[in-house]
Order: C-alpha cells, then structure tokens, then sequence
C-alpha cells in the first residue's frame, strides 16, 4: 500500500519559524541569517540546509589562547574546540548537527578508543556520510578503527567471540531492545562480526586496522531465522533488511529534532520514505517539513549547541581552549558521550549543568564586558539597556514575559543608583548583568 | 572486574578516567572500580549539612573505617536522619563475591574461575555460600549486622540489554517507561517544593535514581563551588542578577515542558544558591551575602533540609548478571 506523504506546515515562515529551524537543524542563526533564510520560505529553506553548497568557513580560523593554531589530533581539548569551531563557522549547519547527531547515535568515547586521531577519523566519515545512505554509514563505522576499539571488534574473534558490537549493532543502532531479536541472534551475530584485527606498536598505538580471515568464524550461523555463513557485511545487511528497523530508524531519527512523539501516520509515511534506498536526507527533509517542528513544544538545547549559537550569535569565533571543560561543566564534552548509548536528551538541565550553561555565558561575553570607561556611552535607560543586552547575542527572540523579568531587572539595579558613582558605574553593570541574564534566560536555553 | 568491563566496552570512560587518577576506596577486590577521590570539602559538607558523616568519597583508606564513623555519627545524630546512597557504577561478578562453595554446576562452568572450596569466609545467612577471600572486611561488617546484602536479583526475561537493567535498578521497577528513580519518587511523596538542597547528587550530574517528577533536586560538584561570578558584576548589581535568577525561574512556560524544565532548574539553581552561600568562602560572597551567617544553614538543616545524598563512582558496566552491593547501615534510613 503506497503510504501518504509526511504532513507539511502550511503556516507562515518567517523569522521566528526560521529561527527555530536554524536551532533545530544547526547552531542558530549568525546576524541576520534569520531573516535571510525566512525569504526563502520553508521549502527553500529546507533545501538550503539539506543540499548545500561546497562548505566555506565563516570568520577567523581557531586558535588557543596564546593565538596558536589548535592541534586536534595531539592536544587534550583541542579536539573538543576544532570541532566546535566548526559549529561555529561553517556554511552547512546541517551537516555539521548531523554529524553531532550520528556521533550520538553511535557514540564512541575518546576514553575508551585512546586516540583523538581516530575519533577525528571517525568523526570525519560521520560527516561525510551525514545525509547519504544509512546503509554506507553504517558498513563504514562497523569497521571504524575507533568503533572497533571502543566496541571491543578487534577482540571478537572465531575463538572467543565479544558480543559488544553485535549487541548495541542491534539494540542502539538499527533495531532497538527488543525489537525481534533473541539472545541468541546476538551470539550469532558476534560470530558473524568476527575477524577485524588491528596492530599494535609503542608510540604509534593502534594502527593497521583490517579484516584478518583467519580469525574469523567462517561457520554456518542462524540470525533472524536465517541461515548461512554470514560475516560483518551479512550482520550489517541483516540488521537494515530487518522489518523492525525503518521504525526504529525514523523514531530515533525524529527524536533529535522534534520532542513530541512520532504519530503513527507520519512514521509510516517516513518509513516508506526511508524504506526506498535507505536515505537519510528524504527523511530529514520530511522532518523539517513537519508541522511538528514548527507548531509543537520547544526543546532543550544540547549544551554544544547552545554554546556554538551563543558564537554564532555574537560573532565570535574560538580563541580559547577553555570550552572543552567548560563544555564539561554544562554536561556535553564532544568526543566522551558517557556511554555508547549516547546522551541523554531528557536531562540536559539541572542545577549542576545551569551553572555549566551560566559558565558558558561569562565565558562568550566576558571579552567584550563594558567597563566605567565606555559609561558615557551606556544609556541609564532600563528600556535601552534590555535591548540592548538582547542585540548583543544577536537580537535572539524573547517572549515578552522573560522581557519584562529583564526590564524589572534592570529598573530595580537602576532604582538602587542614588549617588553620582552609581548613577555613571550602574548601566555599565547593568549592562553586563543583563547579558548574562539573557543567556541563561529559558528563552535562549530551548529553541 | 574492571577488566572485564573494559572488555565489554560499557564503561563511563571519562568517570572512570578520573577515578584512576584520584585517590578513592581501596578495592575490595582486585580491579574493582575506583570512585573518584573527593576531598575534605565534601566530606564536610555531607557531615555540616546533615549531622552525618558517612564519607566515602574522600582519599585514603575509608572502608571500612568510614562506614563506621558513618554509623557512630548516624547514632549520635538524634532524629535528624539522612539517606546515603552510594551506587558503584560497574559490574561485579556475583558468582565471585559470594560463591556458591559447593555446588557441582559452579566447578563445572568454571573450571578456572572457581574459587577453591573453602577459601573465604561463610556467608552467614546461607550456607552454601561463602565470602570471596578479599571482602572479609564486608564479611566482618555483615557478620556485625551493619551491611546487608542482596544476592542474585535480577527480573524474569531479562532481555540482556545492560542499559534496560541498570535503568531498572535505578528507577527501582521493571519499567522501560519510569522516568523518575526510587528516591526521586520517595521525595515526590515526601519532599518540599522549594528545596532542592533534599535531594543532592555529589557530583557534576544528577544521579538517576534521584531523579523526581515534582520536587526539586540538585546535583553539585562541590557546595564551596556554587557561585554565579560574572565579569563587571559587583555590588548591589549582582546581588540583583542573583535574585533575578530566581525571577526567571517563575516565568510563565505555557504548559511547554522544555520551558518549565529551563524555568524550574533556574528556581533551583537560584534557591540552591542561596542554601549553598554559608559554604562560599567569605571573599567570594557579595556584600550583601557576607552578611548572613552559618547558623542560617544551621537551622535549614534542622529543618530537615536534607533528605538524601546520592553518588555514584566508577566505570558504568551495567551487566544485568553482575551482582550490586549495598551498604545499609541501620541509622541510615
């Protein structure tokens, strides 16, 4: 039966929708970038995020604090601040939240794998398979030097098999627990992915990643209610053939963008959309067509994402290393989700991360905090000064009521200046308690 | 055991980096997951805040020598009774920490593994198991009546998925769909709805198990580490912003969850802040905060502001078929 197409939103599309898309499918707007892709409307602005032009870089190119280039590959952190940097820069915001996203959804840690040159490497292939074919992805990352450590591959041999990747290949990547699979199909499917091998020297680490057919298991295995003598391409292949995964693909897929849950009609629409050639940028297209993304509740932001929007917002680029603790400190360190079943979106926020988020904030406005010197030119104006704290992280939208908290604010510290130094060192006070304000504030912590 | 779950590739790597490097319990066995080292400050503070010092995060030797200080402060702490939860993230072969001594099957499925018959001490509760030879210290605290044990839990149809099992322990039900843990819902049922400080995670995240559908929690690295600086804040001025937390925290959200999930961590954070201020050091406090006094924590506290403290440490390797120990002393509600 030929399945309707997935709804579209049929509101107007302007910039508070384009807004939102910008959040959802990227990092937030750059100034003005808003309105620009508002002009396009919602068909041309989906494309334009999902079929870009060749990538550019926006700005100044990243640095530490002493203005030294980073070294991704060697230094602790820089890995972490390369990859923000290009949240922050790029011209294919798409790509690049894919590309955090498939990180989440096959979620390797730097703590387990050893080498941030190989979670570069595989943070690379994520990009570069961001909105093909799910099916290349996931063969590529099956024999990923960095998925193959971190999921114990290279240990699962035809003497001992690990059950490490067979188990999240299905549970976390293409299934979903207890979607029609038995511990048994696990075992076989272990079987099945034996056989990777790897080298091992002083100095160079983990290096000659390769299919050794000596060590794999070449006997018949049962999967699925199948039989032959599969290897790793067959375990892949079986999972994407198997009748639980467009479901699981499409619901998992949703998630990131959208909170509320998929309705049956839209995720057989999806399905059928994905179900094609196993595409990913048809069904992320449907998505952003989705009245949901547009109409429904809004979501937290991910922690990196919020702090590359506060860049982006600003126009800021990376001139300090101190992200990727301070990152740490909001709950979202790039390269260490917690465990391979990724982040958990649910809990973002809670006493512990706010501070991480208010870190974050004195950390992108603190370069540009006004001081006495420039209070000539600050209005004592509460009004002037809640604008103006707004248009500093780029005219970001505030619901009137998280304006009115701000005005209250700033009439209250205004009211507070009853002598001559008051009334000139105030607004400059003001001004940067209002910053900061602005950014914690629950408007610029969901999207 | 650490080992092993390395080998299986489940555990929080980043903890388990810190835990290596700090200075934590010494292992009751070989490779048992090391939580992270905590300092003097936190140890204080749980003893400070609720009249008990049951301190297993800090450095040096602390078992079981802590869990008795914990229990003699417990006894010396009159009515005032605080839940201690340490959860070891990791997994621990059950079949190892009490072994069935003689049972057949266990040499036959172990033909390596299988400790010799008569090593350890015999678990007093059943005697066809017997303590592995290097948890005598819990073989002494258990024979004394100051630990419990629960050996094989588990669930029927156990789907092997370590993340549904350590989900079911922490919620405390067979449920995939609980979102809140077993202590989050005690403190739904019994908390207060403007005090995060009842319910404290030890650590830079919130421990699961404490999380709750309505009242408010709070998770910190440390409670001399709570502050709000801001650059070209000072004064009367920050104290406003301070406040104005708390003001955006009592925005209107409209029935959207994601606002009064942002609009209800900011209230926390606000009233956290407050009840965490007797711990900022005095030069770090705005002028106005200088002002109040310890005794204020002092009489929050006697308030029963602290209901619980959670924490977790080490590597997570939540393997459905290893066992979990808790440590139940009896004045520890």
């Amino acid at each position: 039966m030929k399945e309707m197409p997935a709804a579209v939103y049929k509101g107007p599309f302007a910039r508070e929708q384009a807004e939102r898309l910008l959040w959802r499918a990227g990092f937030g707007p750059r100034r003005g970038e808003a309105e620009a892709l508002a002009k396009l409307g919602l068909d041309g602005a989906v494309r334009k995020l999902t079929r870009p032009r060749a990538e550019r870089f926006v700005g100044a190119a990243p640095h530490d604090d002493k203005g030294r280039a980073l070294a991704p590959t060697d230094a602790g952190g820089h890995d972490h601040i390369w990859w923000l940097d290009r949240m922050v820069r790029t011209s294919r915001p798409l790509v690049e939240r894919l590309t955090l996203v498939w990180h989440d959804w096959f979620a390797t840690s730097l703590a387990g794998v050893g080498s941030q040159k190989l979670m570069l490497n595989q943070n690379k292939l994520l990009r570069s398979r961001s909105l093909g074919s799910f099916e290349t992805m996931l063969r590529d990352i099956s024999r990923d030097p960095a998925m193959l450590l971190w999921l114990s591959g290279t240990e699962n041999t035809k003497w001992s098999p690990n059950e490490n990747y067979a188990r999240e290949l299905m549970e976390l990547f293409t299934l979903g627990a207890g979607s029609g699979y038995s511990e048994r199909d696990v075992r076989e499917q272990a079987r099945a992915l034996t056989g990777f091998d790897s080298d091992w020297r002083r100095g160079v680490g983990p290096h000659n990643f390769r299919f050794e057919p000596k060590r794999h298991d070449s006997g018949t295995k049962r999967i699925f209610g199948r039989t032959g003598t599969f290897n790793w391409e067959d375990a892949v292949r079986l999972c994407l053939r198997h009748p639980a995964h467009p479901r699981f693909f499409v619901q998992k897929l949703w998630g990131y963008f959208v909170p509320t849950a998929l309705d049956g009609s839209t995720r057989r629409s999806l399905e059928s959309l994905y179900r094609r050639d196993l595409q990913i940028r048809p069904v992320v297209e449907a998505v952003l067509r989705h009245p949901a993304l547009y109409t429904g509740p809004r979501m937290v932001k991910p922690p990196v994402v919020y702090t590359a929007g506060l860049l982006r917002g600003m126009g800021r680029g990376i001139d300090t290393t101190s992200w990727a603790w301070i990152s740490g400190m909001a709950g979202q360190r790039l390269f260490m989700p917690p465990n391979v079943a990724g982040w958990d979106d649910e809990r973002w926020l809670d006493t512990a991360t706010f501070r991480g988020r208010w870190t974050t904030a004195n950390q992108a406005a603190r370069a540009f905090s006004v001081t006495d010197k420039q209070a000539g030119s600050i209005s004592g104006d509460p009004q002037k000064l809640v604008a103006a704290a707004i248009a500093f992280w780029g005219s970001p939208t505030i619901r009137p009521h998280t304006r009115d908290a701000l005005l209250e604010f700033a009439r209250r510290a205004m009211q507070d200046a009853n002598q001559s130094w008051k009334r000139k060192s105030y607004p400059v006070l003001v001004t940067n308690a209002l910053r900061q304000l602005v950014a914690v504030s629950p408007d610029l912590q969901t999207s | 055991m650490a080992r092993c779950c390395n080998d299986f590739s489940r555990t929080d790597a980043l903890r388990r980096a810190v835990a290596e490097a700090g200075r934590g319990l010494p292992a009751i066995e070989p490779g048992m997951p090391i939580p992270a080292g905590t300092g003097l400050t936190r140890r204080s503070f749980v003893a400070r805040s609720a009249g008990l010092a049951l301190a297993v995060y800090g450095g040096g030797a602390l078992l079981p020598r802590a869990l008795e200080e914990g229990i003699a402060a417990a006894e010396a702490a009159g009515p005032q009774r605080v839940l201690v939860s340490v959860f070891l993230d990791g997994g621990a072969d059950s079949l190892s920490m009490l072994y069935p001594s003689g049972d057949p099957l266990y040499r036959k499925l172990r033909p390596k593994l299988a400790l010799p018959e008569s090593s350890g001490l015999a678990f007093a509760e059943d005697d066809r198991l017997r303590w592995h030879p290097s948890l005598a210290a819990l073989a002494q605290l258990h024979g004394e009546g100051k630990t419990s044990v629960l050996p094989g839990v588990g669930y029927t149809g156990a789907d092997q998925s370590h993340f549904t099992s350590r989900h079911y322990w922490e919620v405390g039900a067979t449920s995939e769909r609980i979102t809140t843990g077993w202590l989050g819902r005690y403190l739904d049922r019994v908390g207060s709805p403007d005090n995060p400080l009842q319910g404290l995670s030890l650590e830079s995240r919130l421990q699961p198990a404490l999380a709750t559908a309505r009242m408010p929690v709070s998770s910190i690295d440390g409670p001399d580490r709570y502050d709000f600086w801001t650059r070209g804040v000072w004064g009367e001025v920050e104290r406003r912003m301070l406040d104005a937390i708390g003001s955006l925290g009592r925005l209107p959200t409209g029935g959207d969850p994601a606002l009064a999930q942002a609009t209800g961590t900011a209230r926390q954070a606000a009233r956290l802040r407050e009840q965490l201020l007797p711990f900022v050091p005095k030069n770090d406090r705005t002028d106005v905060e200088r002002s109040l006094s310890f005794g204020r924590l002092r009489s929050m506290v006697r308030r029963r502001a602290v209901r619980n403290a959670s924490s977790s440490r080490g590597p997570a390797s939540p393997l459905s078929d290893h066992a979990r120990y808790s440590l139940a002393p009896a004045r520890i509600a």
